[in-house]
């Protein structure tokens, strides 16, 4: 029976899956390339979800998930989860594991991966709500450093030079990263999925990446964020509160939570990739596939790997997200038109 | 069994913390640190409780190193337990040692996850070691880091001095247009025990060696327009043909920088409550105005002089620089901040607004 999501789900599994990982440390990268002109520059890129979503929206139907096309996008996403992993592990080793191996911390993350592949489909499309609380707390630890805040760090603008800007646009499109998931999952939408609600969903997610990186700006000079990679986390480690010595590590927490579904919603679309009769050895494909992403996953763990991976994203998010889905859109769309015509 | 046994291996890694358990017990854990010394000679005093006859005493150590992390790590040479630095509450380090580039002594304590990034920050002078110990127990109690932080929060609560943390401290010391600023802590003479000195004025990474006083440090909190819970001043003031004193505290303020080229004018209207006039009511036959215009000339006065001080030091504390660098991108550009601050013209204009007068008239 093919499953069936509200445009409500679609957009929860959507925003997780482009927030998950990336969020607490696309800021340095950004700021370190463009200065004090990042969040212009973000914002101008932002602003372009509105149009890449309505597209996707409009010709969702014109791209066909099916052999070369399916294999590509499941190496992607497979890699993209891959690097995730690799992220994740050695974030949690400076951060909160010093001393465990990085190769257990990952075997923790596939062990629960392998859980939420295991279960029904509804759990995967419905999990990421027990993350809205989570967000809403992690937000308001972030804003407990608005008393720190220099508004001035925002200024002046236009002062970064255009190859520096053009490198900026590079790094800003890590947030993008995985909206290509919408053409898949908005396959398992009935019906049409009113513009109003694509439009809102871009707004709450350039509204939480702006706010991701503005805070980090008004809190940290410059200078700073080349020595800070994860500035958000830094943060929160500044804050001083009565009821916790180390706020940074419960957002870390969050964050892992936040990464496992996120990493599940990209299990999930790959095994919708899967042809049916590969898909029916669930579990044993299942297995396959955290073990295969365990080895590749404890390769992307170092510093040096982590920087390499993210920047080769960058790149493959472009083909991916933006260069493929156009050819293979208009392909389906000029040759599809001629066939009818040759039909008629 | 099969897949008990299934379930039992995939539980192991739920076991991760435990690589990373530490147990208080096998820790000592230092809540003062105080450096002195310089880069390749660096020495750490730490000071821990420990707990003897149903009493927690304050022992202290001290290593020396080549750095701060290779003093940390030597003192381990010499102590039981494992020396743990991140329930760190004050950090202390030498006036002369802070006239050296100061992140060169605190990088481990600002990188290393496990550390404490809210522990206070200040400067001492004289004997390090007289900061570690108490030559007088009476007055201060024997937990000398509770009694520092204090002091510290009682000064930065009253305006007479500033109060930053380890992440302040870094993020000033890397800032653009705003120069670092630390209490300074030295014994007093009288008691014996740590009193507050005054303010450490710092240009770009290092101390200048220039320190305000408590007096400055409050104009400077109004200034800077970030005056802690209470700021209070006294003043002389002459009313019907009589000199007496007045005590003012700071109710609010509002601050307007010009900036004109060369030129900079900082204008502050600042409304006080009065705290003690014993002259009489501060109603009688116009004295508001009167006052008004004598505090006004007062605090003008005594901003101009903190200016002086502040440039011939080439001290931005007030973060007139963020300003520039905003919104004057000429000024800032024409070299150093620190030089170009050192050569402006600012002038300052306090108007001072009796707002209350307390309960009495």
């Amino acid at each position: 029976m093919k499953l069936h999501i509200t445009s409500l789900q679609l957009f929860l599994m959507l925003f997780v899956a482009m927030t998950g990982t990336v969020f607490t440390s696309f800021q340095s990268q950004l700021v370190i390339a463009a200065g004090r002109d990042a969040w212009w520059l973000f914002l101008m890129q932002g602003l372009l979800i509105f149009p890449h979503l309505w597209l996707f929206n409009r010709y969702y139907q014109d791209f066909k998930w099916k052999g070369l096309i399916a294999f590509l996008y499941g190496i992607y996403w497979f890699f993209v989860m891959a690097s995730f992993l690799g992220y994740i592990g050695y974030t949690l080793n400076v951060w909160a594991y010093p001393k465990t191996p990085t190769f257990v911390i990952m075997l923790l993350v596939v062990i629960v991966l392998f859980y939420l592949m295991m279960s029904r489909s509804e759990t995967m499309v419905n999990i990421g709500v027990i993350l809205i609380p989570m967000i809403i707390l992690f937000m308001v630890f972030v804003y407990l450093g608005l008393k720190e805040a220099v508004w001035t760090n925002l200024f002046p603008l236009g002062e970064t030079k255009f190859s520096d800007l053009q490198k900026g646009s590079l790094k800003a499109q890590m947030p993008f990263i995985g909206i290509e998931l919408f053409l898949l999952l908005r396959t398992f939408v009935p019906g049409k999925v009113n513009s109003r609600k694509v439009m809102i969903y871009g707004g709450v997610w350039l509204l939480f990446f702006l706010q991701m990186l503005v805070m980090p700006l008004l809190f940290f000079s410059v200078e700073e964020f080349r020595l800070i990679p994860e500035p958000i986390m830094y943060m929160l480690k500044s804050q001083d509160v009565s009821f916790m010595e180390r706020l940074d590590l419960l957002f870390i927490y969050i964050w892992l939570a936040w990464s496992f579904i996120a990493m599940g919603i990209y299990a999930f679309s790959i095994l919708h990739l899967l042809p049916q009769k590969i898909r029916i050895r669930r579990s044993r494909n299942a297995a396959l596939f955290c073990i295969l992403l365990l080895a590749v996953g404890t390769q992307l763990d170092s510093k040096e790997a982590v920087r390499m991976s993210g920047q080769f994203l960058q790149y493959a998010h472009l083909v991916f997200a933006i260069a493929l889905p156009f050819l293979v859109i208009s392909g389906n769309r000029i040759f599809g038109k001629r066939r009818g015509e040759e039909s008629a | 069994m099969k897949k008990l046994m299934i379930c039992l291996v995939l539980c192991i890694p739920f076991l991760a913390g435990c690589w990373d358990n530490l147990s208080f017990r096998d820790l000592q854990v230092v809540t003062l640190i105080g450096i002195e010394g310089e880069k390749g000679n660096v020495t750490i005093h730490f000071s821990f409780p420990s707990q003897t006859d149903d009493q927690i005493e304050y022992l202290i150590a001290k290593a020396q190193g080549y750095s701060f992390a290779d003093a940390k790590n030597e003192i381990n040479v010499r102590t039981s337990e494992v020396i743990d630095i991140s329930q760190l509450e004050v950090l202390l380090i030498s006036e002369e040692t802070a006239e050296s580039n100061l992140i060169e002594y605190m990088d481990n304590l600002y990188r290393t996850p496990r550390n404490r990034l809210s522990s206070k920050v200040a400067l001492i002078r004289g004997d390090m070691e007289s900061f570690m110990t108490q030559t007088n127990p009476q007055g201060i109690g024997k937990n000398v880091p509770d009694f520092i932080t204090h002091l510290l929060q009682t000064s930065d609560d009253y305006s007479m001095s500033t109060s930053h943390d380890i992440q302040k401290v870094g993020t000033l010391l890397f800032s653009e247009g705003k120069d670092l600023a630390l209490p300074v802590l030295q014994i007093g003479e009288e008691s014996g025990h740590p009193e507050i000195a005054g303010t450490a004025l710092f240009k770009g990474k290092s101390a200048t060696g220039t320190v305000l006083t408590t007096s400055q440090s409050k104009i400077m909190s109004i200034m800077e327009h970030n005056p802690g819970k209470f700021l209070r001043g006294t003043y002389e003031v002459e009313v019907d043909g009589k000199k007496d004193l007045i005590t003012i505290e700071y109710v609010s303020g509002k601050k307007d920088w010009k900036i004109e080229g060369d030129k900079v004018r900082m204008s502050y209207d600042i409304d006080v409550e009065i705290e003690e006039f014993p002259i009489g009511p501060v109603l009688e036959k116009n004295r508001i105005e009167i006052l008004e215009k004598q505090l006004s000339e007062q605090v003008t006065a005594n901003m101009q002089d903190l200016l002086s001080v502040l440039q011939e030091a080439g001290s931005d504390p007030l973060g007139l620089g963020r300003t520039v660098r905003a919104f004057h991108p000429d000024l800032w550009k024409r070299g150093d901040w620190n030089e170009t601050f050192s050569e402006l013209d600012i002038k300052a204009d306090a108007k001072i607004k009796i707002r209350r007068t307390g309960i009495l008239n």
